[in-house]
C-alpha cells in the first residue's frame, strides 16, 4: 500500500470508530424505558405511608392513627396478626395483581411474620429496616414473576 | 494547501476533511438525541392531580371530569382515561374517569397514597392513560 492508501484507510478507521462512539453516546443519552415489572422496593416505600385507626388491632385503644409498621409491631407483641396479615396481604396483592406473586417478612424482637405466595422467579427484591415507636421493624419483600 | 493535476489533496487536507465529517456528525448526534429527550419531555403524563384526591364517604374525590377535559386540551389529547383503586379491604373506593379510543396512547402507572376522612391513609393503584 503506497501513502496516499495508508491515508485513506487512516481515514476510514477515525471514521467509522468516530461513528461508533457518536453512536454509544446517542443510545445512552436517549432514555429506554425498561422492562415493566413491580418494584418491590417502591411498593414497600408506599406500604410505609398507610396509616390505619389503632382501633382495628385493640378496641378501645382510643381510635389513634397509627403507621401500618407499628401496627405489626404491636400485633407480632400481642400474637394476634390476623390482621395486619389479612389487610397488608390484601394490598399488596391488589398491587401486584394476580400475575405476580410475593413473600412478605416482618421481624420484630425476633418473631417473624410471613405471608405472600412466591411462585416463579424472583424479579425485585427489598430490605427496609424502619424505626418504630416500639424499635426497629425489619421488612422484606420479594416479588416473583 | 493545493491539490495536484489530479485533485488528489494532501496528508493535511485528508485531515481536515476526517475532522470536518467528525464534527458535523457529532453535531447532528447531539441535536438528533436532543430532540428525542425534548420529545420524551413532552409526551410525559401529569399525576399532579394524584395530591388533591382524597376518600370520602367511600368515593374517591379532589378530581373531576373537567379535569380530564382540560388536560385533553391542554396537552392536545383526543381522550384520557383515568382509574384510581384502592388497596386492601378498608376504605375501598374506585373512580374512572375520561373515555378511552381506538388512538394510540401513552399510559403511566403507579401507587399513591389517599388521606381519608376517617382519619386513615390508604394506599391506591392509579392508571392514567392519554390518547393521541
Amino acid at each position: 500500500m503506497n501513502g496516499k492508501g495508508m491515508v485513506a484507510t487512516l481515514d476510514a478507521v477515525i471514521f467509522v470508530t468516530v461513528l461508533a462512539v457518536a453512536s454509544m453516546m446517542l443510545f445512552t443519552a436517549v432514555p429506554h424505558d425498561g422492562p415493566e415489572g413491580p418494584d418491590a422496593s417502591g411498593i414497600c416505600d408506599s406500604v410505609s405511608r398507610i396509616t390505619l385507626s389503632s382501633e382495628l388491632i385493640a378496641e378501645g385503644s382510643g381510635d389513634r392513627p397509627m403507621n401500618v409498621w407499628d401496627m405489626c409491631a404491636v400485633s407480632i407483641v400481642s400474637g394476634d396478626t390476623g390482621f395486619v396479615e389479612d389487610y397488608l396481604g390484601g394490598v399488596i396483592g391488589d398491587i401486584l395483581t394476580d400475575r405476580y406473586g410475593y413473600v412478605m417478612k416482618v421481624e420484630y424482637r425476633g418473631t417473624v411474620l410471613e405471608f405472600g405466595e412466591g411462585r416463579g422467579n424472583p424479579v425485585s427484591e427489598c430490605m427496609r429496616d424502619i424505626d418504630t415507636v416500639g424499635g426497629i421493624v425489619s421488612v422484606s419483600l420479594t416479588v416473583y414473576g | 494547501m493545493r491539490m495536484d493535476k489530479r485533485a488528489e489533496g494532501s496528508f493535511a487536507e485528508t485531515m481536515m476533511a476526517m475532522m470536518v465529517v467528525t464534527v458535523a456528525l457529532t453535531v447532528f448526534m447531539s441535536v438528533f438525541a436532543y430532540s428525542l429527550n425534548i420529545d420524551k419531555e413532552e409526551q410525559r403524563i401529569s399525576t399532579d392531580f394524584l395530591d388533591s384526591l382524597r376518600v370520602e364517604g367511600g368515593e374517591i374525590t379532589g378530581i373531576d371530569e373537567s379535569y380530564v377535559q382540560e388536560e385533553c386540551v391542554r396537552k392536545g389529547y383526543t381522550s384520557m382515561v383515568i382509574r384510581i383503586e384502592t388497596a386492601g379491604d378498608i376504605n375501598r373506593a374506585s373512580l374512572s374517569l375520561g373515555e378511552s379510543s381506538d388512538s394510540d396512547f401513552t399510559f403511566v402507572r403507579g401507587t399513591t397514597s389517599i388521606p381519608c376522612d376517617d382519619g386513615n391513609t390508604v394506599l391506591a393503584s392509579y392508571e392514567v392513560v392519554a390518547f393521541a
